[in-house]
């Protein structure tokens, strides 16, 4: 199969094949061929044809005539990953991608930033480039949305970050998000949000990311120390900040009276009404889950009932020896997490029911100090019948490990969405001391609407608009995907998920109640003094006097 | 009395003029105290008097609060306790210590003292985790008795932090102990062996009273550099630490990281007023001792 096809000269194609070789056709005969890395990067004008080494390190440099590699261009890990190669006319080589446009320097193999991505439509994850041309210091692409049924063409000026930045001029606004963690949601909104007004600046703070990042706890602290002077930025993505303080000291404004002109989950709204006034919603949502087979699904009315049946469950829930004390408390926790933790308490009788679940199954499991296993929780082990139990998180549909889950539940047994709960992503909350806040609501209207939601971000989540989800529902798909275990042979072919499937899922998402709310202290704080009790260091009462002490006062402050 | 200035003049106008270079060339710090002190701590009395989220007057309603609150208690506690621990053990040692070595006039033992002042406190930190964590050196040593212990994040925590407070600063104190008896003149020391006085006598009755009035300034230098034994805490048993040791200025970190500025404010204000009380006490009792 073909991927792609750059047209070199009237008479001169190299065609990409999707085994990773690039043919060169003369006359519409095969007169060379050379292999490389990416098979959906390929370019060429002329006499040369460019396209991603082995590895995808650097790019070749093929000389259509010579019928060799002239050049191949290392490049640094900074630029490794940008999906696409174009060349223009006079040979000069970019890379196009959310890194933004970068040309590559022939005689100096050096890379130089010619268009930044952050507010254009190259860090939009729904769109890719499906065409470029540059000419004397203009640059022209045209986009295209994954089923290609829309486009658009942006003109950028060499130097600028903006799209079509030559006909618009910013007129001094300024709207400013700050996250913790890059998002790739919220840099598809901001471009789609510059589209709508290329006269507003938005920057964009994944603080993390940021060189030179120090821990969360001092980045929350320096974004507090720009609160309390009234600088904070105009929107809040608030995974990881501590949203609950913000909502207690009014920093954060009113999104109801926005919600209700969206098309937003209504029991996503629900979730985080407090006094009929919504502060912060999710831009997408997580499903913990619990994928098992029938025997076992049949014994998980409750996790306590769950955990009594893992010395019998066969084959084990996990294999044997191959998780670590951690992992086995990371992977039940946001299950009982919010039943344990209340406004600034512990509910000792329910710590004390998780650990003694926790200590059943690890006990069952010969769980151990220190692993360097995968972990068994994979749905893949449960396929290969190696397991009886896997737990994981349902983060969309676009990465094939949600369409294994799905397809292994089916061929294993079932799987269950415990009491409604769901993760959240992207928490978008607006200040109230923002100057912009007409813009700053209206920018997180663009972050839940259809055209942001209907795209696919990996490991994204699943959308809150309820257009956006319905239209994933009724789509159907050929996608699926192959997995193996090399161990015993066992080979499973697997489908998008049919229709009674996406259905089921659907319902499940319009049934979700409750955010799993874990406060990285208070998981940390448990993690430690939990695995000392499954480790036998300490007596169940001890450890949960040791955690109701420490969260405690941690709640208390 | 006939005053130095006219009375046509202040004595202030007085003391201005006959200074006025003084004046000038104290401005520049005057300016950087009010700008980086006194500024602020107006703010931060304004704010502890106001409700963060509607800046509007909240009279005492932080200060109950905070008083109220069981985490400013349980800080409140072990800060004290450990002051009323350190400083007198740090006194005693650094006190000894410094009458010997101030006795052998031995400049090398002094610069020694010295030496885990100018160790970098990452450099400690790193050492102290190598010794006294779960698998650490002190763990290997008393395994048979202790079976396995976290120093850091036990009971044992409270221990760990006298001994890295007292390690680190017993130097700087035998030093401003060494400058005291220094200070003492020789021949009463003379006078008072001819007299018959032993050396216990010599020190209850010339030494002890002549090194007290320093002893007020060490205290209260004790008394500040205390308080900057959070820092280790900190690197070493991170942000939550074992309660033994959780002290006033991590849940001053935690409210400023949850954004209770108020309480923060209140807070500060009492540990200040605290502080400046003990402090002042202190140089009472002291300076009462000398003149007694």
């Amino acid at each position: 199969m073909v991927n792609k096809i750059a047209v070199l000269s009237k008479d001169t194609v190299a065609a990409m094949l999707s085994d990773g070789t690039c043919q060169i056709h003369r006359n519409g005969e095969l007169t060379d061929s050379f292999n490389g890395g990416e098979a959906y990067a390929l370019s060429g004008y002329g006499k040369y044809a460019a396209r991603y080494n082995d590895g995808n390190t650097g790019v070749y440099l093929y000389n259509v005539e010579q019928k060799n590699i002239e050049k191949e261009i290392l490049l640094t890990k900074q630029y490794q990953n940008v999906p696409q190669i174009f060349m223009n006319v006079e040979n000069r080589i970019f890379l196009v991608g959310d890194l933004g446009i970068i040309e590559i320097d022939r005689e100096s193999e050096k890379c130089v930033t010619v268009v930044a991505a952050e507010q254009t439509m190259l860090s939009n994850a729904a769109y890719f480039p499906l065409w470029f041309e540059e000419k004397d210091g203009t640059i022209y692409i045209l986009f295209t949305n994954r089923d290609q049924t829309s486009g658009r063409l942006v003109q950028y000026q060499q130097g600028d970050g903006k799209d079509n930045s030559s006909l618009v001029s910013t007129d001094g606004h300024q709207l400013t998000i700050y996250g913790l963690y890059d998002n790739e949601l919220i840099r598809t909104a901001v471009s789609e949000f510059g589209l709508k007004h290329p006269d507003i600046d938005i920057v964009y703070e994944a603080a993390e990311s940021a060189e030179g990042a120090v821990t969360e706890s001092d980045l929350v602290r320096t974004l507090n120390a720009r609160i309390a002077a009234g600088n904070g930025p105009d929107i809040f993505v608030l995974d990881g900040l501590p949203m609950d303080s913000y909502v207690d000291r009014g920093i954060l404004e009113d999104l109801s009276g926005m919600l209700s002109e969206t098309d937003v989950i209504p029991n996503i709204q629900t979730a985080y009404e407090s006094g009929g006034e919504i502060y912060a919603v999710p831009a997408r949502v997580g499903l913990p889950i619990i994928i098992g087979t029938q025997d076992v699904m049949n014994r998980s009315s409750s996790l306590s009932s769950l955990a009594d049946y893992a010395n019998q469950a066969e084959p084990p829930y996990f294999v044997e020896g191959s998780e670590s004390y951690e992992t086995v408390i990371e992977s039940f926790l946001p299950f009982y997490i919010n039943s344990i933790v209340n406004e600034n308490h512990i509910d000792q009788d329910s710590l004390r029911m998780f650990l003694e679940d926790m200590k059943k199954i690890s006990d069952s499991v010969n769980a151990v100090e220190i692993t360097d296993f995968d972990s068994s929780h994979s749905p893949r082990r449960l396929a290969y019948g190696q397991v009886s139990l896997a737990v994981c998180t349902m983060k969309g549909m676009i990465d094939d490990e949600a369409t294994e889950m799905i397809a292994f539940a089916k061929l294993k047994g079932n799987y269950a969405v415990y009491q409604n709960l769901f993760e959240p992503y992207g928490l978008l909350g607006v200040y109230k001391a923002s100057g912009q806040k007409e813009l700053a609501i209206e920018f997180v209207k663009t972050a839940l609407s259809y055209e942001v939601q209907e795209t696919e971000y990996r490991h994204g989540g699943f959308p809150v608009s309820l257009s956006a989800l319905e239209k994933w529902r009724d789509t159907d798909s050929d996608r699926g995907g192959a997995t193996g275990d090399p161990d015993t042979g066992i080979q499973i072919n697997y489908k998008w998920p049919d229709a009674a499937s996406r259905n089921r899922l659907y319902e499940e998402i319009l049934s979700l109640k409750t955010p799993v709310v874990c406060d990285q202290v208070v998981r940390q704080r448990l993690e430690v003094s939990a695995a000392a009790y499954l480790k036998g260091e300490v007596t169940l009462e001890t450890a949960v006097q040791e955690i109701a002490n420490e969260v405690d006062l941690y709640l208390q402050e | 009395m006939k005053l130095p200035y006219r009375k046509s003049q202040t004595k202030w106008t007085y003391i201005f003029r006959n200074n006025t270079w003084g004046f000038w060339m104290l401005l520049p710090s005057i300016v950087g105290v009010a700008v980086f002190h006194v500024i602020p701590m107006a703010e931060m009395f304004k704010r502890s008097f106001a409700n963060n989220t509607t800046k509007a007057f909240a009279g005492f309603q932080n200060y109950i609060s905070v008083i109220g609150n069981p985490s400013f208690q349980l800080a409140v506690k072990n800060t004290i306790l450990f002051l009323g621990t350190c400083i007198p053990v740090l006194l005693f040692f650094s006190l000894l210590a410094a009458y010997f070595v101030s006795k052998k006039k031995d400049d090398i033992r002094k610069t020694v003292m010295l030496i885990p002042m100018a160790i970098p406190v990452a450099s400690i930190v790193l050492v102290w985790k190598l010794m006294f964590s779960r698998y650490g050196l002190l763990d290997k040593l008393t395994g048979g008795f202790a079976g396995g212990v976290d120093f850091l994040n036990s009971k044992w925590a409270f221990g760990v932090l006298v001994i890295t407070y007292v390690w680190r600063n017993i130097g700087y104190d035998v030093i401003l102990w060494a400058a005291a008896f220094n200070s003492i003149d020789r021949c009463i020391y003379e006078a008072a062996d001819m007299d018959g006085a032993d050396r216990f006598m010599q020190f209850r009755y010339i030494t002890w009273p002549c090194i007290l009035p320093y002893g007020s300034v060490i205290v209260i230098l004790s008394l500040l550099n205390a308080f900057k034994a959070f820092r280790e805490v900190y690197l070493i048993a991170g942000e939550y630490p074992d309660q033994s040791i959780y002290l006033i200025q991590h849940l001053f970190n935690h409210w400023l990281a949850d954004l209770k500025l108020e309480h923060l404010c209140a807070a500060a204000v009492l540990v200040m007023i605290v502080v400046s009380l003990s402090a002042l006490l202190f140089q009472k009792a002291l300076d009462k001792g000398v003149y007694s």
